[in-house]
């Protein structure tokens, strides 16, 4: 039971990666976002993680998402022009994490490994690809939510409270040019 | 002396930097007082990371008192202070994916300032080292093929050396970027804490052949470093570049003596580190002026001894850096001596110009570049002293 609920934490968590980067506007972003984070929550909840780090992981995540829809582009801009590569990517991912982590599939925790690990390598696509603060912002958040599923109880809360902390800095690139 | 006096309610995002600046006062603190607060669950530093902390927190002190600024000294403080914090929080972690995580932060938190580059650009690297050490630890963790455990080392060797700016993640410089929105953040001061915390932290875990991949990339890395370095600083028409080419050889030694894996190597690299902090970091500081042109590069009586200092020569900081990186070569590898000494008699070179390029000073600022000196000298006379202090 928990090993199917890991799965689909892992699937939902890759689902949610991959809305947010083919997302360029501030709703699409924070649906990826949220969406992300409830795969993550079930994947460590069914991995056995600590109750409060998981639940914190999931406020984190829950906190990102709701301050990222301060700044953006109005509107959901899901799958936008352009979004094809970041498309590709996301099956590339997964191919990637299964080569990676696929022998630990079995189990609920390398389940929620693998979900995680795809979490992050999209998370970090977006990151280093986009040209706008609120999207990689949005990235970060993501990517800090990643590398807390990967690990355990402290990593999930330090991934939980950076991706809070990183939600608080202000995307309106007009904050920027204002210098 | 140029100096700013802004007053706080003109500046843009003022009520955050001093929220910033406190939590940061607040959690290095917390975390240097660990041992004596009867709170198990704080975390707590290795002596080598206290003694980095309370360089750090010495230079923050010395350069916002008495440095040249173009931003108000509050400013400087809030962030300085705010840079102690998020050192503290590196440095005491132990998880790797947690450091990885708070280095996220940090490299938006410190975008979010005002800079010359966009916000994105000044981001990125950072991010990236934060992947390399996150997925490299994750890779080093999973039970699965032993070219997975390897690629893991090699992501957080390269990690290492991306946190801090160095070649192959060298950033583009613009002399006009305020020093805390500039590489000096990263190479000066959150890379020198990761170096002496993550290496103890992931070491234990490595499985030997992983251990060794680390342990050759750093050691790959320094050299890279070291040669783009010196040949940088004394070939490159920017004194801008010139200094920042010889944070790299510092960076060089310093990674040389980690990846060795010996007690002298170590030793070496932490004294290396804690020379960047408290000798090079204020230098570059003091030498900003100049390098903007609003002041003439000058070689007095001071910038003479300064080039002393600056050429690694006895009897301060770099030499007992040079003999004991050197020495842990010689007892790994002796071929492995030959770019490190050919690198050494080379700094003479670019001393010389370094130490030009500060200027005159005169007054407060003249009296910091003394007490600075003074650092210098005490990190070349008591190495014993500051090695027993670091638990090397």
């Amino acid at each position: 039971m928990s090993e199917a609920a890991a799965v689909a934490g892992a699937v939902i968590a890759w689902f949610g990666a991959t809305l947010l980067a083919v997302a360029d506007a501030r709703r699409g972003q924070s649906l990826g976002l949220l969406v992300l984070t409830a795969g993550l929550t079930l994947a460590t909840g069914a991995a056995g993680q600590p109750p409060l780090a998981v639940a914190a992981l999931a406020l984190g995540g829950a906190a990102a998402a709701g301050l990222r829809l301060r700044a953006g582009r109005p509107g959901w801009g899901l799958f936008a022009p352009g979004s094809t590569s970041y498309l590709v990517g996301a099956i590339i991912v997964v191919i990637g994490a299964v080569l990676v982590a696929g022998s630990g599939l079995g189990s609920p925790a390398g389940a929620a490994r693998l979900g995680a690990l795809a979490v992050t390598a999209l998370a970090a696509g977006r990151v280093l690809t986009v040209g706008q603060r609120w999207a990689a912002l949005g990235g970060a958040s993501a990517l800090a939510l990643g590398l807390g599923a990967l690990g355990g109880a402290t990593a999930l809360l330090a991934g939980a409270v950076v991706a809070a902390g990183l939600g608080a800095i202000d995307g309106d690139e007009a904050v920027e040019a204002g210098g | 002396m140029i100096s700013a006096r802004a007053p706080l309610g003109r500046i843009p995002g003022a009520p955050a930097l001093l929220g910033v600046g406190g939590v940061g006062a607040v959690l290095a603190v917390l975390i240097l007082a660990a041992p004596l607060l009867p709170v198990a669950a704080l975390p707590h530093l290795t002596p080598a990371a206290r003694a980095l902390l309370l360089a750090s927190a010495a230079a923050l002190a010395l350069t916002t008192v008495l440095a040249p600024h173009r931003v108000a000294r509050w400013e400087l403080l809030a962030t300085g202070l705010g840079a102690l914090g998020g050192q503290a929080v590196l440095m005491a972690l132990t998880d790797p994916l947690a450091i990885a995580a708070v280095l996220l932060l940090i490299a938006f938190g410190f975008a979010a300032r005002t800079g010359a580059r966009p916000f994105v650009e000044r981001a990125r690297g950072p991010a990236f080292a934060a992947l390399l050490i996150g997925l490299g630890w994750a890779f080093v963790q999973l039970q699965g093929a032993a070219w997975v455990g390897r690629v893991g080392a090699l992501a957080l060797a390269l990690g290492l050396a991306c946190a801090a700016g160095l070649v192959p993640y060298l950033a583009a410089v613009d002399a006009e970027e305020p020093a805390s929105s500039s590489f000096v953040a990263w190479t000066g001061f959150f890379g020198p804490a990761l170096a002496i915390s993550l290496p103890g932290r992931v070491l234990p875990a490595l499985p030997a052949g992983d251990g060794a991949v680390f342990g050759a990339t750093l050691v790959g890395l320094g050299l890279v470093n070291l040669a783009w370095g010196t040949i940088g600083a004394w070939r490159t028409a920017s004194d801008v570049e010139a200094w920042r080419c010889s944070f790299l050889v510092d960076w060089g030694l310093a990674l040389v003596g980690i990846g060795l894996f010996l007690p002298d190597g170590l030793a070496g690299s932490y004294l290396a580190l804690l020379g960047i902090v408290l000798v090079r970091v204020p230098l570059y500081l003091w030498a900003r002026p100049a390098l903007l042109g609003r002041q003439p590069a000058r070689l007095n009586a001071l910038n003479v001894l300064l080039a002393v200092l600056l050429a690694g020569a006895a009897p301060f900081a770099g030499f007992p850096v040079r003999l004991l990186v050197l020495s842990a070569a010689t007892q790994t590898a002796w071929p492995l001596a030959i770019p490190l000494v050919a690198a050494m008699l080379l700094g003479i070179v670019y001393s010389v110009r370094l130490a030009r390029a500060l200027g005159s000073h005169h007054g407060w600022a003249a009296v910091g570049l003394w007490i600075t000196l003074g650092f210098g000298l005490l990190l070349g006379v008591a190495p014993s002293a500051l090695r027993a202090l670091g638990g090397m």
